[in-house]
């Protein structure tokens, strides 16, 4: 018996959820490169500087 | 101009990560991407005075990236229309299980959605925002991101689970998916 296209399509839709998500959190989960840290620093920096 | 204060700057490096993970989706490039976060920083920065400490700092720092991006980022030529038919059919694949799906290829097909669907479907299905919270972010209403998330959602669906062509032969529980939503992958020119 077929599987109810609404059924495969709710399927691929999680399939698709799971890798979206696990895509940015792996992205998102690395720490700060330490050109931002830096970059903040500088701008930090100049700031005081006024 | 007011100074950041010790607990804004820790919250605002602490988002980093999530701004470059946002950057790479939209950019596709991680040279750009980090160059769009940079540049997104130091916007931020400058208008820091104007950010309510207490309300949305991540939504607020998503903005201004985005923001960046559309003004200064994203590639004026027309992706979708060069790639639709070629990618489709380099994308394809049968997987046996739903699962089964390869990174590279997921983001591959990623890159192929237009910016505002791409952008869409990033803010509410990878990176936890309200459908509201991204329409904020975009700037445009509930609905519009809500028809984005679904087109985004759907052409995926298509490149990620159809097969294409006739090498690997037509799954008819796939067929009827595919009839449903009224389109036809194999006959992509």
């Amino acid at each position: 018996m077929p599987v109810h296209p609404r059924i495969l399509d709710r399927q691929m839709q999680t399939a698709l959820g799971r890798h979206l998500r696990a895509m940015f959190d792996d992205l998102a989960n690395e720490p700060v490169p330490d050109k931002f840290v830096q970059l903040l620093q500088d701008l930090e920096n100049k700031e005081k500087q006024r | 101009m007011t100074s950041c204060s010790p607990a804004l700057k820790q919250n605002l490096l602490a988002l980093i990560p999530n701004l470059r993970a946002f950057a790479i989706s939209l950019c596709g490039d991680a040279d750009r991407a980090d160059d769009l976060v940079q540049d997104t920083l130091v916007r931020a920065w400058d208008h820091l005075n104007k950010f309510e400490e207490g309300t949305n700092l991540r939504a607020w720092l998503f903005t201004i990236l985005r923001n960046t991006y559309f003004s200064h980022y994203r590639k004026r030529r027309r992706e979708v229309e060069d790639r639709e038919g070629t990618r489709a059919a380099e994308l394809a694949v049968l997987p046996e299980q739903y699962g089964h799906l390869d990174l590279e290829d997921f983001r591959r097909a990623l890159g192929t959605l237009p910016p505002d669907q791409r952008e869409a479907l990033v803010l509410v299905g990878a990176a936890g925002f309200s459908y509201e919270e991204a329409a904020n972010v975009c700037g445009c209403a509930v609905g519009t991101i809500k028809s984005r998330v679904n087109r985004a959602r759907t052409r995926l669906g298509q490149l990620l689970f159809i097969d294409s062509g006739h090498d690997f032969g037509v799954d008819p529980q796939i067929e009827a998916i595919v009839s449903a939503g009224g389109q036809k992958v194999a006959s992509q020119k």
